[in-house]
């Protein structure tokens, strides 16, 4: 691919406006509050908007474009079930504890709830999970641009992480949160013309809808299955997802979305940011909105890609070798590489052999990664072109941003104020803030070339990832809800849900998967789920209802807290936050009706 | 700072440049055509009205992080 000066220019821009956000907000850095917390200062519309930019990193388009592709209109679950009731969740019900507890993070909510070894585990765990999870980016970002651009994998990752660091370094939270605003907004400005042109492109709706039953048909499917979000969910046969709808309400809507959005900090401390407790509940309800109608703009080119019968006349760099290896051998190879392309999305080729990848069903896999990326390179222009990539690059970017500001936090106080160093002045905390922002962006690069070296390693780190979070939303739900929840059986619940967690994917495995990382690796294989996704949604129960039982055994057994420690931490011991005088479209509980509505709704037109 | 400044500045600017090099490259290939003008044209003009709305609000009233160094502002108006 070619870019044209414009398109560097606009690249060019928007470094210089990232880095000098962070000049500008230098000067409002001055206490360790303002750096990690914005100062508490910031209003409801911003941190709505960065709180659903964090969460929107370019893992997130791209793979919700490669699952539009996949799945189809069902994909919409991630969004309508599998995120908006819990941001309603947290935004009415969790935000009076963490905002009116002045917890400043998660991990201390935790010790203000239920003790020091409780906070301890999901600091580190958090932590670790934050620099891995930033490395990842980078290396996504760095492969993305090489095989598109053909940029050097060093340079993207380092320049990537050169300007995150000189911005969250300078302006830290605030810096983050608004380039994640502006992030948003240039998403918007980018995707918008890309799903009006493709869809053209294919004939509209009508268009769209006959090309996604003839790909459900080819697949194996009713013609319907592609473009219905429920009305195959009965048997996990009939869908492209393979699962089927109470692991899916479960599984996704319950245990891993609350799990997510209602106690993961990187989320959570953007409306920690917010100026009031009226803001702070806003947040997540504001970000609803949003949410809401991104599958239309990040999914619905997904969909597009599969169905569209133009090709970009540039192929991405590893394809290139591999139509010029086709072509020189002109036999078998071409007709498999030609045939197998899905829409514009090209089948997946092995970069050192040049060769097509075949699955366990004998046939060329096809590189869904790929969709969002060809819609970009296929429609778009020079110009609006550059604003693409700009946008993806920012969402890369902000991924990281959030991660770092997320970690140094953590770190700084959860780990470093808690264990080493209790009693320093604010002005040490708010150095040690800064260094840790510095060595966790040189831990997350270093990530990022473990990951280019040993895919597995990061494979396996995931999956423990998984483990750890799983079982979260358990503890929580008891400790706000249920006073009686003691320290011990918060630690010893965790720890069991992970141990559950684990036990259940090492037991079985996903219908035509090989025993290793995707299971099956304790030795037997108890149960086979029809697909990977069905095996995680019920890893997830399992490790949920473990750590939910284990706590309300061990709570019972165990000395609770007085009642006088607890005020502020526990539903039944907090007033409930007023809002005299708020008029009704500003109050979290009319915002929250409106969002569940409106998610119904969708739900149905989508039936 | 307001956070519609740099996010303003920034969309003018992008409006800008797209609109006139929408202009100056002139009829593109169908798919990228919307009616008779190029794609670059009308995203570089829908962000030209945005970033100046964003504008001109930051400049009607004013909102900025506050330092806790800072003594808190009084309340009511």
């Amino acid at each position: 691919m070619h870019l044209q000066w414009i398109d560097y220019l606009i690249i060019l821009i928007y470094f210089g406006f990232v880095i000098g956000i962070g000049f500008v907000l230098k000067n409002f850095a001055k206490t360790s509050t303002d750096f990690f917390l914005s100062g508490r200062s910031i209003p409801a519309w911003i941190t709505g908007l960065a709180f659903i930019s964090a969460n929107l990193g370019a893992q997130e388009v791209i793979g919700m474009g490669a699952s539009g592709a996949k799945y189809g209109i069902a994909t919409s679950h991630f969004y309508w079930i599998g995120a908006i009731p819990a941001m309603v969740f947290v935004g009415i019900f969790m935000m009076p504890f963490y905002y009116g507890s002045r917890a400043r993070s998660v991990p201390e909510y935790l010790k203000l709830r239920f003790d020091e070894k409780t906070r301890g585990l999901n600091a580190i765990s958090f932590a670790v999970m934050t620099v891995f999870s930033s490395g990842v980016s980078m290396y996504a970002m760095g492969k993305l641009l090489q095989l598109l651009l053909g940029w050097d994998f060093n340079f993207s990752v380092l320049l990537s992480a050169g300007i995150v660091l000189v911005y969250t370094y300078l302006g830290g939270l605030t810096s983050a949160i608004y380039n994640e605003v502006l992030q948003f907004f240039l998403i918007v400005a980018g995707f918008v013309p890309l799903v009006v042109l493709g869809l053209r492109d294919i004939g509209g709706k009508e268009g769209l809808y006959r090309r996604l039953a003839e790909v459900a048909q080819a697949r194996g499917f009713e013609p319907g299955a592609l473009s219905h979000s429920w009305q195959y969910m009965a048997n996990p046969a009939q869908n492209p997802m393979g699962v089927e709808w109470f692991g899916l309400v479960m599984g996704l809507g319950f245990v891993l979305s609350f799990g997510y959005w209602c106690t993961d900090f990187l989320v959570v401390q953007r409306a920690m940011a917010a100026d009031s407790m009226n803001s702070a509940r806003r947040t997540p309800l504001i970000a609803a909105f949003p949410k809401m109608v991104f599958p239309f703009l990040v999914i619905l080119p997904g969909m597009v890609a599969i169905s569209a019968a133009t090709r970009p006349t540039v192929l991405p760099s590893h394809l290139q070798c591999a139509a010029a290896e086709a072509s020189a051998s002109a036999g078998n190879a071409a007709h498999t590489i030609a045939n197998s392309w899905e829409g514009l999305i090209p089948p997946k080729v092995d970069e050192q052999s040049c060769q097509p990848v075949v699955g366990t069903d004998g046939r060329v896999q096809v590189d869904y990664d790929l969709a969002t990326p060809m819609m970009l390179m296929t429609y778009f222009p020079s110009g609006i072109l550059g604003l693409g990539l700009c946008a993806l690059m920012a969402s890369f970017m902000s991924g990281m941003a959030g991660n770092t500001t997320a970690f140094n936090t953590v770190w700084t106080y959860d780990i470093y104020q808690a264990y080493i160093n209790k009693h320093a002045t604010d002005a040490h905390y708010l150095q040690m803030g800064r260094a840790a922002t510095v060595f966790g962006i040189l831990i997350s690069v270093a990530a990022a070339y473990v990951a280019r070296q040993f895919n597995n390693i990061m494979d396996l780190l995931q999956l423990v990832f998984a483990f750890v979070n799983a079982p979260l939303f358990a503890t929580f739900m008891l400790g706000m809800f249920w006073k009686r929840t003691t320290g011990h059986a918060a630690f010893g619940g965790l720890l069991a849900g992970t141990v559950a967690a684990a036990a259940h994917h090492g037991l079985t495995l996903p219908a035509g998967a090989a025993v290793g990382f995707k299971g099956g690796f304790l030795g037997s294989v108890v149960h086979t789920y029809p697909s990977e996704m069905a095996q995680n949604f019920w890893t997830a129960i399992f490790a949920w209802t473990t750590c939910f039982v284990l706590s309300v055994v061990i709570s019972l057994v165990t000395a609770p807290r007085r009642e006088e420690e607890l005020k502020g931490l526990v539903y039944s011991l907090t007033p409930q936050p007023r809002e005299d005088g708020v008029p009704l479209y500003r109050q979290p509980g009319p915002l929250a009706i409106v969002v569940l509505l409106a998610s119904v709704v969708l739900n149905i037109i989508f039936w | 700072m307001d956070i519609r400044v740099p996010v303003g500045a920034i969309f003018a600017i992008y409006g800008l440049l797209l609109t006139i090099y929408g202009f100056s490259s002139g009829d593109l290939e169908p798919r990228h055509m919307i009616g008779s003008l190029n794609v670059n044209i009308w995203d570089g003009l829908g962000m030209l009205v945005f970033g100046v709305v964003m504008l001109v609000l930051a400049r009607r009233s004013p909102t900025r992080p506050r330092s806790t160094a800072e003594p808190p502002p009084r309340v009511g108006h």
